[in-house]
């Protein structure tokens, strides 16, 4: 399903939405945008296959978690810039938690066997 | 010599053909897929090998075409959609079907022809009903010493005000609606909603009074009838 240098196609699946949500909750923006600043945050190791994105935005749209809208861009290029709706944000602090809490397992796991 | 726009087209072409069909998404990827050519571009690929990374990039379309298919699957979301066109309420699949900024929303002539379509039946219908039926009932009721009940009433003295002030009233609506039409980008969106209510509103106030009507008929004909027998 993804492409991927470093994470598995599983993990980057699952991750995609936090990630998705995450970004926007800084403000809004589009497809191509988010593609790079995922792959600019992650030192080029999370890799989208950039057309599977897509979907992924308009079923969170769907599950009223994101909204969209077109507009131009400064270049005149049109473009649908995508935000964070109410829902999302509270998806988003979810996710933030339950990926706190398997960080926070893990991390003690490996320091036990480094003891 | 490589020609980007027929490349991109051929991409389209083949993207449709694997079963994209709808043309939200498939408009999404082309400015994507535009984007990315220029964005590999300006790191230095020429055109040809620019657009093939960026073609790669997006992704082969049988996987595409799986995932996007997932989108706007479930019988709810369908109905909502169904709702949403039938109520001509902009949701994003109809959002999505725009070629360029605001064009694909219901063009402004088939606003107005379906409006004017979806009333003129409800208003001949309150005319013939002015001319033709209320006279016999106000003839039935005086006859019978009924009294014309309240809501009816008012009903009738809300369309002789209109009808009295039919300028007054209709002035001020089409002005509005020329400078919406004129100058708010805002009312594009929302034209058909609203008309689509307004439309809806007259056609249930005509029909339930009507209805009022006939009922109340049915009842002064009933007393009528003891009336004549008495």
């Amino acid at each position: 399903m993804y492409r991927s240098a470093m994470l598995t196609k599983e993990l980057v699946a699952a991750s995609t939405e936090p990630l998705v949500l995450s970004i926007l909750s800084r403000g809004e923006s589009y497809g191509y945008a988010l593609i790079q600043e995922v792959k600019r945050l992650s030192g080029d190791k999370i890799e989208w296959t950039d057309g599977m994105l897509y979907p992924v935005l308009h079923r969170m749209e769907e599950r009223g978690l994101i909204k969209s809208r077109w507009d131009e861009s400064e270049t005149g290029r049109k473009r649908k810039y995508y935000s964070l709706k109410k829902d999302g944000k509270r998806a988003m602090v979810r996710h933030h938690e339950q990926w706190s809490l398997v960080h926070g397992v893990l991390s003690g796991l490996q320091k036990e066997q480094y003891v | 010599m490589f020609d980007i726009e027929k490349s991109i087209a051929e991409w389209r072409r083949q993207m449709l053909a694997a079963g994209i069909k709808s043309p939200a998404p498939m408009e999404e990827l082309e400015i994507h897929l535009r984007e990315a050519v220029e964005s590999q571009m300006r790191s230095g690929l020429d055109t040809p090998e620019a657009f093939e990374t960026a073609v790669r990039q997006i992704g082969q379309t049988g996987a595409l075409q799986t995932e996007f298919a997932k989108v706007g699957g479930t019988v709810y979301e369908q109905l909502k959609h169904l709702f949403r066109a039938m109520a001509g309420i902009p949701d994003y699949q109809l959002a999505a079907n725009m070629n360029s900024s605001l064009q694909n929303f219901e063009p402004r002539w088939a606003t107005y022809f379906k409006t004017i379509a979806f009333i003129l039946p409800a208003i001949f219908l309150w005319v013939c009903c002015l001319v033709v039926a209320l006279p016999k009932l106000k003839e039935m009721c005086e006859v019978s010493d009924t009294p014309v009940p309240k809501s009816i009433q008012t009903a009738l003295v809300l369309s002789d005000l209109f009808k009295e002030n039919f300028f007054v009233v209709s002035i001020p609506v089409v002005l509005a609606l020329v400078l919406l039409e004129w100058r708010s980008r805002w009312w594009e969106r929302r034209r058909r909603l609203v008309f689509g209510v307004a439309a809806f509103v007259l056609n249930s106030t005509v029909l339930v009074i009507i209805t009022a009507m006939l009922v109340f008929a049915v009842i002064v004909g009933a007393s009528l009838s003891r009336h004549f027998k008495s």
